[in-house]
């Protein structure tokens, strides 16, 4: 099983038939990789980016007292948009 | 595949380490749902940027799918029925609409739907959760 970054250059090496063709493949194979996870970190990020954080609601030890934070945001959102998630 | 809809303090308690949850229902090889209501719900409730670095890490899991979807006008009216009041209804109408199997909250106000008929899907603590197993 392939562990190590080196194994894996070593690996693709090996299979694209010598180190000058892996280096020009590994951008493709990155991308080939990565790009659906690129993808979706392009979209999470517009997502929240029109977000606002209001407060921390991690500095509170007590669960019950988080949840009933929890449930103040969830009115305040219900009032302001959560109407128009409806069709 | 197990479908599993996490409500906004199942997140919290994870990335404040109160629990696992996030980690036994991924490995349990479920996929996590997530409304963008959700998501805008914990973020409203984050500052610290290790949080929110923790909670995008998250919703980047492979497992974890989200959904900007509008809801259907007769689920809101359905869960109203049985008792859900304000955005729970939207929570409870999201678990039905992306066909989950459980949704998983600590907060009690979703008992109302515990053996209620015609409800397709089961709320459970993450506590009930792990003791059932997925």
């Amino acid at each position: 099983m392939v562990s190590r970054v080196g194994d894996i250059e070593e690996l693709l090496v090996e299979l694209l038939g010598g180190k000058e063709e892996a280096e020009r493949e590994a951008w493709r194979l990155m991308l080939l990789i990565y790009g659906s996870l690129l993808k979706k970190a392009e979209f999470l990020l517009s997502l929240v980016s029109g977000m606002p954080s209001e407060k921390d609601l991690t500095v509170l030890k007590d669960p019950e007292a988080i949840i009933r934070e929890l449930r103040k945001t969830r009115q305040k959102l219900w009032e302001e948009k959560y109407q128009n998630w409806f069709e | 595949m197990v479908r599993v809809v996490l409500d906004s303090n199942e997140y919290v308690f994870y990335i404040m380490g109160l629990s696992d949850v996030v980690e036994f229902v991924l490995n349990a090889g479920a996929e996590v749902c997530v409304h963008t209501a959700i998501i805008e719900e914990v973020w409203r409730n984050l500052m610290a940027p290790a949080h929110k670095t923790a909670f995008l890490s998250v919703l980047l899991s492979p497992g974890v799918r989200i959904y900007t979807d509008k809801l259907p006008r007769a689920l809101r009216e359905k869960y109203a029925r049985l008792g859900l009041r304000g955005g729970d209804i939207l929570i409870a109408a999201f678990t039905e609409f992306c066909r989950a199997d459980i949704l998983v909250t600590e907060d009690t106000n979703f008992g109302v739907l515990k053996g209620a008929a015609d409800v397709p899907f089961e709320v459970l603590s993450y506590r009930q959760l792990r003791s059932r197993g997925l």
